[in-house]
């Protein structure tokens, strides 16, 4: 009996090491955005140990989340480890940057610039901070709901620079839409990033035709897009639905290779929990060959 | 030794013993409204023989150019509703599966065609009469493929008084747009004997079509008509039908007509329907049960 509770005790180690670490709300100094940033990571299990390099992943939140969301509700931490563990998914870096509202663009006014710093600061950053590997083939990035818009933006604006898009829940509009937004949900999302104003054509000014996917679709070299896969997931009562479906008709015209899914569920943590996974290994296909 | 063989061989027995059900193929009806023979393949569940239960009742339908025969040779019929059955996620049920040929499941514009009234008005009571069916509402439910995707929301919505569930999979919904801008040669040969011949552009969308266009019956029944089933809609990501089903959606979505709707990967293919078989046992079977 001693002897088998001496060599379950020695097993333990090996079990409780497939653990990867969360460090959250780091700092970063930014100047395209005027202040501090913060973002948390996750470094896969023996990234101490170890001195390889990774590929990472760039998992955005939503609207009036941060850096700790995807943690904290996202249960992130586990379903990488689990992932890895079930060898659905290669060991991974995954970069969870606070963007505050922005929505991931650079704002009207240019005072506070987040793609710019999300680009030319935030992935300079980890790259020289942690061992990342540098190359869009290790390159990917994720989001739900004004994330998976961000990570639309990001992937479609720069495709040279990452291998794999994967948007939840993504908030995709139309011009139709952006047009004739009430003047205080309009004012209340986007005063910031784009300017107060009534509904009406005027909306449709350059600054938003530079920051709409369908635009950018519809206006990018269609090799370019080809360059980066893309996994859109929305779930069937989710409110952002018609958006998703618009974007997979859009691609589907352009003729951008891409998998779609409408999987049963809404706007919830619980729907993100379960597609996490599919992200993972999504991406991860892009990192392994 | 002979404990192990002992064990092994009651094991083998229980395993022998898994309930399976029967797939009968191309039995005959006669047909007054279509003037002629209709063929359909039927499944009996497990024990069909043995007790006296009434049993709820699936009406599957099949897609264009297909039969009677193809959900049972390709879909797997028999073996997933085994399957399914057995693991619990779905309740004993009679599966018919009724040859439409090219009919789209509708009555043609000048009555020499007449599937829906058959279907409705004859082939329902002879599975009632013939079969130990429940025969009401709550224990009948429609699914199908492609063509038979369409002809199970056309019969779903047109007589939503007869059935509880429907489960349209990679549904032939399309917008008038698409039947308008439709090549001659493909409209001709599929719908020149439903709608009327020599038909082009706009001079396609007439009354027959539009009675028998999903997206206007959606448009004009009453909410409360149409909420009186239970929708399971399916489409795989790369089917050329992706996008009318996500018209459909978005149009049940405006009418307030809660519904589900799953796109998944894959395309206009078997192994598609194959895997969307057992959800729609799964779905179909919540209506059965309570």
């Amino acid at each position: 009996m001693r002897k088998l509770s001496l060599f379950i005790l020695c097993l333990l180690p090996l079990i409780s090491s497939a653990q990867g670490v969360i460090k959250e709300s780091l700092k970063i100094k930014s100047s395209m955005m005027g202040k501090e940033m913060e973002y948390s990571i996750y470094l896969p299990a023996d990234y101490d140990k170890t001195n390889r390099s990774y590929p990472v992943l760039y998992l955005l939140h939503g609207y009036s989340d941060d850096e700790t969301g995807w943690t904290q509700f996202g249960d992130t931490q586990h379903i990488a480890d689990q992932s890895v563990k079930d060898g659905i998914a290669p060991a991974m870096i995954i970069v969870m940057p606070d963007a505050g509202v922005t929505f991931y663009v650079n704002n009207a006014d240019g005072k506070e610039k987040y793609e710019d710093y999300f680009i030319k600061e935030l992935i300079p950053h980890i790259e020289s901070t942690y061992r990342a590997r540098p190359k869009k083939e290790f390159r990917a990035v994720a989001g739900l709901s004004m994330g998976g818009y961000g990570t639309m933006l990001l992937a479609t604006k720069h495709p040279d620079l990452f291998a794999a898009a994967a948007p939840l829940s993504g908030a995709f509009w139309t011009d139709t839409e952006i047009s004739t937004m009430p003047a205080e949900r309009w004012n209340g999302l986007f005063a910031g990033l784009f300017g107060k104003s009534d509904p009406g054509p005027g909306r449709l000014t350059e600054q938003w035709y530079k920051n709409s996917i369908l635009k950018i679709i519809e206006t990018t070299p269609i090799d370019k897009l080809k360059s980066v896969r893309y996994y859109i997931d929305c779930g069937d009562d989710d409110f952002l639905v018609k958006g998703n479906m618009t974007l997979h008709a859009a691609m589907i015209d352009k003729g951008v290779p891409h998998e779609f899914r409408i999987r049963d569920g809404a706007h919830t943590w619980t729907y993100w929990r379960t597609a996490l996974p599919e992200v993972l290994k999504f991406v991860g296909q892009s990192f392994q060959r | 030794m002979k404990k192990i063989l002992c064990s092994f061989l009651l094991i083998i027995s229980f395993v022998a013993h898994a309930q399976q059900g029967l797939v009968k193929e191309s039995l005959k009806v006669k047909s007054k409204l279509m003037g002629k023979e209709i063929k359909y393949s039927i499944y009996l569940p497990a024990n069909y023989d043995q007790t006296n239960r009434n049993y709820p009742v699936l009406y599957l339908l099949h897609g264009y150019s297909d039969d009677e025969t193809g959900w049972p040779q390709f879909g797997n019929a028999g073996l997933i509703a085994d399957l399914s059955i057995n693991s619990g996620d779905a309740p004993e049920m009679i599966i018919v599966m009724p040859d439409a040929e090219v009919t789209w499941y509708m009555n043609s514009y000048d009555g020499k065609i007449r599937y829906e009234d058959f279907f409705i008005t004859e082939f329902i009571p002879f599975i009632e009469k013939t079969y130990r069916a429940r025969a009401k509402k709550e224990f009948r439910a429609v699914a199908g493929l492609s063509m038979g995707g369409y002809g199970t929301l056309l019969f779903a919505m047109k007589h939503p008084e007869l059935f509880a569930a429907a489960a349209p999979l990679s549904a032939a919904v399309r917008t008038d747009e698409a039947m308008t801008g439709m090549e001659d040669e493909r409209w001709e040969s599929r719908y020149k004997m439903l709608y009327g011949a020599n038909l082009k552009g706009k001079a396609r969308l007439t009354d027959h079509y539009y009675k028998n266009s999903i997206l206007k019956i959606i448009e004009t029944t009453p909410a409360e008509k149409l909420k009186a089933v239970r929708y399971y809609i399916d489409c795989g990501d790369d089917d050329q039908l992706v996008k009318g089903n996500m018209v459909l959606h978005a149009a049940l979505i405006d009418k307030g007509i809660s519904h589900e709707f799953r796109v998944r990967d894959g395309g206009h293919t078997w192994p598609y329907w194959r895997t969307a078989l057992p959800e729609v046992l799964k779905f179909v079977g919540q209506s059965f049960r309570r």
